[in-house]
This record gives structure tokens, sequence and C-alpha cells, in this order.
């Protein structure tokens, strides 16, 4: 059965219960001056891209990326992205291999996540009509008409401390 | 300085933009997304950059390194931005070289460039692009006819 297209993962519930009484087993490990990188579970990842409405789009032809800004939205451990009729399509087309790069920052870190997968477009019409049904909101004017998914085949993200002069004061 | 900034509208959802207007942009943001192809698998990082004089400089850690050394071919740096009632991207296409002179690594560390990031960097690397290309295009609900 899907899930609420916006909610966190089903896996947090039961990992956080699993977790019993450590009540430090659930807080997100923060990147400091000796840590500057921590390395992100693919729950953490999965709920970064939930929150998070644009990212990057890599394509590659002839082993030579094109990189968009994209709106997406992340559901069911997939992505969805509506786009316009163009060359990001046409790339599409010729190769499915592609990298979505999200990225954001905190207080005192950064984060930024890569999903790698493979890209088709939806083309049956329950397909389209669930992807309607979905809030996938666009920023730009321009006219979108196709939707695609990403199926992923791997989900890595980093968190990264900032220095101390880009840290932002609460 | 370029002519009158020609804004998108609603008619017009969406203008290429010329180099210098590209280059005006990349030398206001710091941050941009460089996309590398390996065996036609695309990969993307988020790096700083420094734009000045028709070159960008990146300044990497060792995750940059690792993603870099393996592309044969031309990478992208994209950067975006939002301006009022539009949003811009441009795309700076070429290859990129590391600088190895003890000259030009000078020079690059006398420009005191400063990363976000603590992350230990290892590496200068310079894209003198050979495409430069941008659009901007209006924020609004789509235009349908």
């Amino acid at each position: 059965m899907p899930r609420h297209p916006n909610g966190p993962p089903s896996t947090i519930p039961t990992e956080n219960a699993a977790a019993g009484n450590e009540p430090d087993a659930t807080l997100p490990a923060i990147p400091d001056l000796d840590n500057p990188v921590i390395e992100l579970s693919e729950d953490e990842c999965w709920d970064l891209l939930i929150g998070t409405m644009l990212g990057r789009l890599a394509v590659s032809v002839a082993d030579k990326p094109e990189l968009y800004p994209v709106n997406f939205l992340a559901h069911d451990r997939r992505i969805l992205i509506r786009t316009m009729q163009g060359t990001k399509l046409v790339s599409m087309a010729i190769n499915n291999k592609v990298a979505l790069e999200a990225d954001g920052r905190s207080l005192h870190s950064v984060w930024s996540v890569v999903v790698k997968g493979t890209v088709r477009e939806l083309t049956a019409e329950a397909e389209i009509t669930t992807a309607e049904q979905l809030s996938l909101r666009s920023w730009t004017a321009s006219v979108k008409t196709t939707y695609v998914e990403i199926t992923p085949s791997q989900i890595r993200g980093r968190r990264i401390a900032l220095a101390d002069e880009f840290k932002l004061e609460r | 300085m370029s002519e009158d900034l020609r804004m998108p509208d609603a008619g017009h959802p969406t203008l290429r933009l010329g180099p210098e207007e590209c280059w005006e942009l990349l030398a206001g943001t710091t941050l941009g997304r460089l996309a590398v192809s390996y065996r036609n698998e695309p990969d993307v990082i988020p790096v700083n950059f420094w734009a000045a004089e028709k070159s960008i400089l990146l300044h990497g850690s060792e995750h940059v390194r690792d993603i870099v050394r393996r592309a044969r071919h031309q990478v992208v740096l994209e950067a975006d931005g939002r301006s009022g009632s539009s949003v811009w991207s441009v795309m700076a296409k070429g290859m990129l070289r590391e600088l190895t002179g003890p000259d030009e690594i000078a020079a690059a560390e006398r420009r005191q460039l400063k990363p976000w990031t603590l992350t230990r960097r290892v590496l200068y690397l310079e894209l003198e692009p050979s495409e430069l290309t941008g659009r901007r295009i209006a924020v609004g609900p789509e235009i349908n006819d």
C-alpha cells in the first residue's frame, strides 16, 4: 500500500522503537572541526529529500554531463519530476542514467544528498493520474507537460560542518 | 555594464542570457553544483567556486578530487539563484585543469578564498568554460494556452 506521499519513511518508527531506551540513539550526529564530514543513513537522506523541493538533475550524453535545476517530489522512495519538452527530456531518452542532488543548510552545517538511478517517462494514464494527485509544485511559469520518475539504485548523503564565519546565528 | 536587464514574463517565461550576463551572475555567487560523467553515469557535487576574468576556480576536498579525477571529458558547473519574479541558471562547460605550477598555486593562495565548509582542501581546479549558457525563467503559475 502506498504511504502518504509526504510522510516520513515507514522504517523510522520501527527503528526508533528498536533503539529502546537509549536517548542518544536517534539523535543525528553533528559534524564539527574534528569530524567535518558525516555520512548520512539512507533514512536520513530520504527525510531530507522529502522536505526539499529544489534539486539539480544531472544527465549525460556521450559521457558529457548537463545539469538542470528542477522541482522534484520524493515519495515512496522514488523521485518524481515534471519537465517540459526539451533537451533534458531528449538526453534522458538517450541515456536513462541520471543523478539528482539536493542540498540545504542548518545553523552550523550543510547537507547534500545524491540519488543515482534510472529515469523513465510516465506514459500510462493511471500513473499520470496518480502523479497529478501528488503535490508536486513548480516555481516557474514554463509549461511542463511530462512526468518522469527516478528509480534509485544508490542514495548517499553527507552533512558537513560550516566554517565559523558561515555559521548562522540563532 | 550590460544593457537594461531583460526580464521574462508571462508571454515569454524563458529568456536566454548572453555571456556577459552569465559571468556577472557567476561572479556574484559562490555556491554551485559540479556534474561529471563517468562511463556515461552522471554524478553531482555541491562546490564553492570563484569566478573572475572568464575563469572559474575551485578549491576541492578529497571527495571532489576523487570524483573529478574519474572524469575524462568535459564537466559542467551550474549555479542558480532567484531575484524578484524570476530564477536564473547558468551552465559553464569545459575541461577541469588542476593547478600544479608553484606560481599559479601561490596566486590562488593569495586570493584567500573562503570555502563555506571545514573540509580539508587538497587541490585547486580551474575551469575555463568552452561553453557558457544561461536562462532566466519567470516565477509563477504555468501559462497554458
